[in-house]
């Protein structure tokens, strides 16, 4: 699939990811790539960019193996933007799928 | 390609942004290996998983010319973060920058038109010029020539501003679209 349009929509699993539970940056990595196949590399800058427009938080949090971890969590501001894209992006693959159906029969 | 060997080239693709902004971005990635490795994937692996240093660099890059044009409003701020933008993908090159050309070209020609008008009162001022007229028809003139092109610089430089804000507005609604997102 198109590699621009994928990112478009990570900044929504992202999002959708830390409102279910606060995670660190391997686990969200992990928990994406199971579902759709991106660049884990791409995670990264999204979510320092999402910290700086207040979306997410982050704090350490100690590990019982390795060093201490930077988990995400979410902010109202956050919560708020997410549920505008779930709507955005319900409509839109409605739409798709519809047009689809459509177009086959 | 090994853990080494990422981090390293990925640090020399964005060694020129600031050092604490680096080695924050260094510190993520190298996290994330540690833990893929505690997994048990290998350097290898991991790196594939993250993709090429190079793409990833391009995206932080943008990212960051495009805070700095926002926070350091200066025309060579905002060319960088136009310049990182179109590096993203050739796409942007015709979409995002021609009708940018078009403006600034149209804006300094505006410009200079100004500066011409508000100079050109000196000019009349010689009696090369319209030489069947009175010297107070002259300095009439002149002084009008000269106050109206001043005015027009005024304006030119709010002109000016308000474009700076425009194009930056631009730029991050550009951004969005290549990511693929709606503004």
């Amino acid at each position: 699939m198109n590699v621009q349009f994928k990112k478009g929509v990570l900044e929504l699993c992202v999002l959708v990811l830390v409102n279910q539970k606060d995670q660190y940056g391997y686990e969200l990595a992990q928990n994406i790539s199971k579902r759709i196949e991106v660049a884990d590399g791409s995670l990264y800058p999204l979510l320092r960019r999402l910290t700086k427009e207040e979306l997410v938080t982050t704090y350490l949090r100690e590990s019982t193996e390795g060093p201490p971890r930077k988990y995400y969590r979410i902010t109202s501001k956050g919560k708020a933007y997410m549920e505008e894209l779930i709507v955005e992006w319900l409509k839109f693959s409605e739409g798709v799928n519809m047009l689809i159906k459509e177009a086959a029969v | 390609m090994t853990k080494k060997q990422f981090i390293s080239e990925l640090g020399n693709f964005i060694k020129k942004l600031p050092e604490g902004e680096r080695k924050e971005i260094i510190y993520d990635y190298e996290e994330h290996f540690e833990m893929g490795m505690a997994e048990g994937k290998t350097e290898h692996e991991i790196a594939n998983e993250l993709g090429s240093p190079k793409t990833l660099a391009r995206e932080i890059l943008a990212q960051y010319h495009l805070s700095q044009a926002q926070s350091d409003k200066s025309m060579h701020n905002m060319m960088k973060a136009l310049l990182a933008i179109v590096s993203l993908s050739f796409f942007n090159i015709v979409f995002l920058l021609m009708p940018i050309i078009v403006i600034l070209v149209v804006y300094a020609v505006l410009c200079i038109a100004s500066f011409a008008i508000a100079t050109s009162g000196i000019g009349v001022l010689s009696p090369v010029f319209l030489e069947d007229i009175s010297f107070m028809e002259r300095l009439f003139m002149a002084m009008a020539l000269t106050g109206f092109g001043v005015f027009m610089c005024i304006v030119m430089i709010y002109i000016g501003k308000f474009l700076y804000r425009m194009i930056l507005n631009y730029a991050r609604f550009n951004v969005r679209i290549v990511k693929g997102e709606r503004s």
